[in-house]
């Protein structure tokens, strides 16, 4: 139930609300919980609701510190 | 980018890597180390990328109370089940929900009692099901912060028929495992938190968990190459004497959480206390529906009338031990052969995050 899967937002009805896609399947889902949605932003989504963003600079710095870990 | 997440995590050069270096970290510490996961996904992952088995022997990963539908009281199912069938609603719920037995009857096979009863994706399905249905609708409505902070964003935010409801078992992770370990219930070196139950709450609340019961504390991803280096790291604490919290999941946990998320849960949530199934009552662990939203709280809206006796667990299931990380599925006189996913006896055979059904489906898979 704590599954997340991160998606893509493909389009914005309003503020609340559009459809995210991933591996080409597209739903419907609330973007209640997180700040200022934009087409092209990767999300979280938990239950139909987008509850994070996941942006490049925390990618990038995800895979600094697991290189630091394994070759530190 | 996404793909490339993914090839990383999975890279099996990178995971030879790091398991030869919790190797050495093993060697040095020369004792048993047990880490403890909270999370129902996370036993999914070890299970499925059998990492155990990539582990030396003497670091144990332990899965602890991390499935949301296993720690739903039957106290709350039989109460909802019973209302139902007496009144003319609708009770709908996640698919995880249905097949969970209460004392003696899941939602799903209380069908046969008459029981309306239909699976939602989320709670939206509920409130549009409400806006056609001229019977009251029930949303039972469960899991962590995880769910219970998007369902809050939406109620508060779409309009919502007179004839809806939520009935809330929502829990609430970090208060759960503070007083399951202030009991003494739960015990371990380390704890893998939950990845996606801290995007929610963030990390600070963990700190007075690390600081109090000297734990080495990390937020983890659920990737093989996440939950390794996690490990990894919860080690390193372990070695340097260290017990605080780090963030392995950097690319979507912060560690101040998910504010507006956080405000919304405030806004339509408080704690209090609550049953979580085979342990009792937890101070401050269940989220319960504010004064604010009472019009659309179950509990307040209906008679619901609480079962005198009820039982949580059928005799034989050691799912309270096994939610406790402190039973295996193998332990369990009932696992496979009485107790199985399409006959499941206990909760924690039911969901994909309940330890005994991963366990089984890995078994079945050999
Ligand atoms: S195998 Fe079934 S009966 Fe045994 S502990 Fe697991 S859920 Fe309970």
């Amino acid at each position: 139930m704590c599954v997340g899967i991160p998606m893509q937002i493909v389009e914005l009805y309003d503020e609340m609300g559009g459809v995210v896609e991933a591996g080409g399947v597209r739903r419907h889902c609330f973007f209640t919980a997180i700040d200022d949605p934009k087409v092209g932003e990767f999300v979280l989504v938990h239950a139909g609701t987008a509850i994070g963003k996941i942006d490049k600079d925390d990618v990038e710095e995800n895979v600094k510190l697991i290189e630091k870990c394994i070759l530190g | 980018m996404l793909q490339n997440i993914k090839n990383v995590y999975y890279d099996p050069v990178l995971i030879k890597k790091i398991v030869s270096k919790i190797k050495k970290q093993a060697d040095t510490l020369d004792r048993e180390i047990d880490i403890m996961h909270v999370c129902g996904t996370h036993e999914n992952s070890i299970v499925r990328f059998g990492l155990r088995d990539l582990l030396p022997e003497s670091i144990k990963l332990r899965a602890g109370p991390g499935c949301p539908v296993c720690v739903t009281s039957t106290r709350d199912i039989d109460a909802i089940i019973n209302f139902a069938l007496k009144n003319d609603v609708t009770i709908m719920s996640f698919g995880d929900m249905l097949k969970v037995p209460g004392s003696e009857y899941s939602f799903h096979s209380a069908l046969s009692l008459g029981l309306d009863i239909k699976m939602v994706y989320g709670v939206e399905d509920a409130i549009k099901e409400a806006e056609i249905s001229k019977k009251e609708i029930i949303f039972f409505s469960v899991g962590f912060e995880t769910t219970a902070a998007p369902i809050a964003s939406i109620l508060s935010e779409v309009f919502i028929p007179d004839n809806f409801s939520i009935y809330s078992v929502h829990k609430f992770t970090p208060n759960g495992v503070y007083e399951l370990l202030k009991s003494g219930k739960i015990n371990a070196d380390g704890l893998l938190l939950p990845g996606h139950a801290s995007v929610i709450s963030g990390l600070k609340v963990y700190e007075k968990i690390a600081d109090e019961f000297h734990l080495a504390s990390v937020a983890s991803g659920f990737e093989p190459l996440d939950i390794l280096v996690s490990v990894y790291m919860i080690l390193q604490q372990i070695i340097d004497k260290k017990s605080v919290v780090e963030n392995e999941y950097k690319r979507t946990v912060a560690y101040e959480g998910n504010k507006k998320a956080l405000r919304y849960m405030d806004k339509v949530f408080h704690l209090d206390d609550s049953i979580w199934r085979g342990l009792g009552n937890i101070a401050n662990s269940g989220f319960f529906v504010n004064e604010q939203f009472k019009n659309i709280d179950a509990s307040y809206k209906f008679d619901i009338v609480y079962p005198e006796n009820y039982i949580e667990h059928k005799k034989g299931c050691r799912c309270a031990d096994v939610i406790l990380g402190n039973a295996e599925p193998k332990d369990c006189p009932l696992f496979a052969k009485i107790c199985t996913p399409s006959n499941p006896i206990g909760p924690c055979m039911v969901s994909d995050e309940g330890t005994c059904k991963n366990v089984y489906d890995a078994g079945s898979i050999e």
